[in-house]
């Protein structure tokens, strides 16, 4: 997996935050902590992500073949009559 | 802005409802549309009603079905350039406290007796109104909501019946 330099500013607490975590020995460096802890959140963020590419197969579907990815037929027919 | 009712965005979505053109039509013109919570709703009931559907679009997606359902309800409204709105705000009510808007609508609108489906846009609609969103008509295929027609004009909105009684859900 490669790697790229980005620089980033931060909230004083979240950096306060990563200091403590290096600092109690959990993380070598800030470097290794905010690595971490962007993984983590975006490990929480896997459903949605699941559902955006769900979203975007639908979206290059239609692109390729110039029509709706789905029809919905008789849907009318099958709203809630209540 | 218009609130558009869920049987416009399906019939457009259906080549064999006699409708389809009327709300595609209504769907390219210009304007504003605006979707909420009781549209999801029915979109995720009718596309989960749709076994055969549902298990095809996740297969291809290779997705759950669950995911799959969520990504068509999301495209849905993405494809149809439709914006997805939330009544946000809340009314306090004697004993029950805080009660999000809609449903503090819903229940004063209950007496209508116009079912829940029905009752459930036209309280969303009201809200949304009052929460200071432009909505100046409220279109749907359904005749059903003639019942509601005073209630939306209360508020400012004119209820808008695109087509003839065929494609009313029945009920």
């Amino acid at each position: 997996m490669g790697k790229k330099l980005v620089t980033l500013k931060m909230d004083s607490e979240v950096l306060d935050l990563v200091d403590s975590l290096v600092g109690l020995g959990l993380f070598s460096s800030r470097s290794e902590a905010v690595k971490w802890l962007i993984r983590a959140g975006a490990a929480g963020l896997e459903p949605l992500a699941r559902v955006a590419r769900g979203v975007n197969k639908l979206l290059e579907l239609e692109r390729s073949t110039g029509s709706p990815a789905f029809w919905l037929r008789g849907g009318v027919e099958r709203l809630p009559s209540c | 802005m218009s609130y558009v009712e869920t049987s416009v965005i399906v019939a457009a979505l259906d080549p064999s409802n006699p409708l389809r053109e009327a709300a595609t039509r209504f769907l390219e013109s210009e304007g504003v549309k605006l979707v909420s919570d009781p549209v999801l709703l029915d979109l995720a009931y009718t596309v989960s009603g749709d076994d055969e559907l549902l298990s095809g679009i996740a297969e291809r997606l290779g997705l759950s079905r669950g995911d799959a359902a969520a990504s068509m309800i999301i495209y849905v409204v993405k494809r149809l350039g439709l914006i997805y709105r939330s009544a946000r705000g809340s009314v306090r009510l004697p004993l029950l406290g805080d009660t999000p808007r809609p449903i503090a609508e819903a229940l004063v609108l209950a007496a209508q007796r116009l079912g829940y489906r029905r009752l459930l846009h036209v309280a969303y609609a009201r809200a949304l109104r009052e929460e200071g969103n432009p909505i100046y008509r409220f279109v749907t295929l359904d005749q059903g909501f003639e019942d509601a027609r005073e209630l939306l004009r209360d508020t400012g909105i004119e209820l808008v019946v695109l087509g003839g009684s065929s494609a009313s859900p029945p009920g």
